[in-house]
């Protein structure tokens, strides 16, 4: 969890969207959940399109 | 018109090069001295801790 | 045997690499008994074209520095790499792209309007900026193209071995000049003139496990000297970074910064400071985990500081 925080920190200096990166537990017994987080994540990469760089200064312009 | 170029100049820290156009008795008509290089310390420091800064600009010139 | 052939070029660097070769102080003479330069812009007059008139391959051995920032550095690069028998990427820029690669934290764009619009010294109102190709009277100048990212020698040629450090340090220079001239070269690929250990391993001072509640900048702490840099709560880079600079900062209560590269097998520094620097917080929370490490004032600036073009993600959005 500290490794993913620290990671997230990195990430959003480096221009990588919060919302490409999730963490989440799911046990082998939750089918139903990892098909849902699954699901969610792919349907949320999609709608923020093709990692493009170049696009915008992002945060890390300013980082 | 003649055209000497020195390229690179050299015993110096970084990089230069210099174009010098001579007329047909073989005078010097125009110099020009050019510098091919360009890091960008004035914009890479922005976003960094005032603290590390003296270790990062000791690299714009280690000679 | 004949005498060796050496040349050293620095690229986009800052001509440190280049006195760290001085600095073997009088054991250039010693050098000089069994190589020619051929070619070093900082110490001696070569021209590129003198460069150009060699023959492929007549170079023994080339010394590579600085990063590639535009298309001269890939050029000369290339130049070099036709010319020289064995390529040697010399120094943190020609291998990650050191601090010149902190320019990937940022775009062309703004690095040019930094520098050639904003910047409080210059004055240039009509907003002209260096020109690839430039006409004047007597005829045709050109500059080079300055590009998007910095890149690393072995992004623009094939590199044979790669010299860590900003800058190598004089004895490991010297002792890698000993086994090139010995002719007993290691394997293609090998990082030379350094160790396959971490910092930390070869770092004296005194380490007890101790986890970090707060991460501190260097105005709020009086460093102990003899007690290890992370465990105060300094982001000291040890414990990812190759080792063989002979622990120059650590010993002068500085934190690494990681010049000399990651270890052997591991391909991002960076993360994997990640996971060294997440794993000594001490937290009972992930709101008090986020509260300590908040107190990294530049997290990617500092894991990334002589790697970024080198890195997985090679440059910033």
């Amino acid at each position: 969890m500290r490794r993913y925080q620290l990671m997230k920190k990195v990430l959003e200096q480096l221009g990588v969207e919060d919302g490409r990166v999730r963490l989440e537990w799911i046990s082998s017994a939750e089918g139903t959940k990892f098909a849902k987080v699954m699901t969610e994540f792919t349907e949320q990469v999609r709608q923020l399109g093709p990692f493009k760089r170049d696009q915008k200064a992002a945060a890390g312009g300013e980082g | 018109m003649k055209r000497v170029t020195i390229d690179p100049i050299t015993r110096l820290e970084g990089h230069g090069r210099i174009e010098i156009f001579l007329d047909d008795a073989g005078a010097v008509e125009n110099c020009y001295f050019q510098i091919p290089e360009l890091r960008g310390f004035e914009k890479f420091c922005e976003g960094r801790p005032a603290e590390e800064v003296p270790q990062i600009v000791s690299r714009i010139c280690g000679v | 045997m004949s005498k060796l052939k050496l040349a050293s070029y620095w690229a986009a660097a800052c001509g440190g690499c280049d006195v760290a070769i001085l600095d073997i102080n009088e054991k250039i003479l010693d050098l000089a008994e069994v190589a020619d330069i051929v070619f070093w812009p900082v110490a001696l007059d070569f021209k590129y074209a003198d460069v150009e008139a060699y023959a492929d391959g007549y170079i023994d051995v080339c010394l590579f520095n600085g990063a590639i920032r535009n298309s001269e550095g890939e050029h000369v690069a290339k130049l070099l790499r036709q010319k020289s028998k064995v390529l040697v990427a010399f120094g943190s820029c020609a291998i990650w792209g050191g601090i010149p690669g902190l320019a990937n934290f940022k775009r062309r764009d703004d690095i040019l309007n930094r520098v050639y619009i904003e910047s409080d010294s210059t004055q240039n109102p009509e907003r002209i900026y260096p020109q690839t190709k430039y006409r004047v009277p007597e005829g045709e100048l050109e500059l080079p193209e300055f590009y998007k990212d910095v890149k690393c020698l072995a992004d623009v040629v094939d590199v044979d071995y790669f010299m860590p450090g900003c800058p190598p340090t004089a004895a490991q220079i010297w002792a890698v000049i000993q086994v090139i001239a010995s002719g007993n070269l290691p394997p293609k690929g090998a990082f030379i003139g350094c160790s396959n250990k971490t910092l930390c391993d070869e770092c004296e001072r005194e380490k007890t496990g101790k986890k970090v509640k707060k991460f501190y900048r260097p105005y709020e702490i009086i460093v102990d000297p003899k007690k290890c840099l992370l465990e105060q709560g300094l982001t000291c880079m040890g414990p990812v970074t190759r080792a063989g600079c002979g622990n120059q900062c650590t010993s002068a209560n500085q934190p690494c910064r990681g010049c000399y590269g990651p270890v052997d097998g591991v391909i991002d520094q960076g993360a994997k400071y990640i996971s060294a620097l997440a794993s000594v917080v001490d937290a009972g929370t992930p709101e008090e985990a986020d509260r300590i490490i908040s107190g990294i004032v530049d997290p990617a600036g500092t894991f990334y500081r002589y790697g970024l073009p080198g890195s997985l993600l090679r440059r910033a959005k």
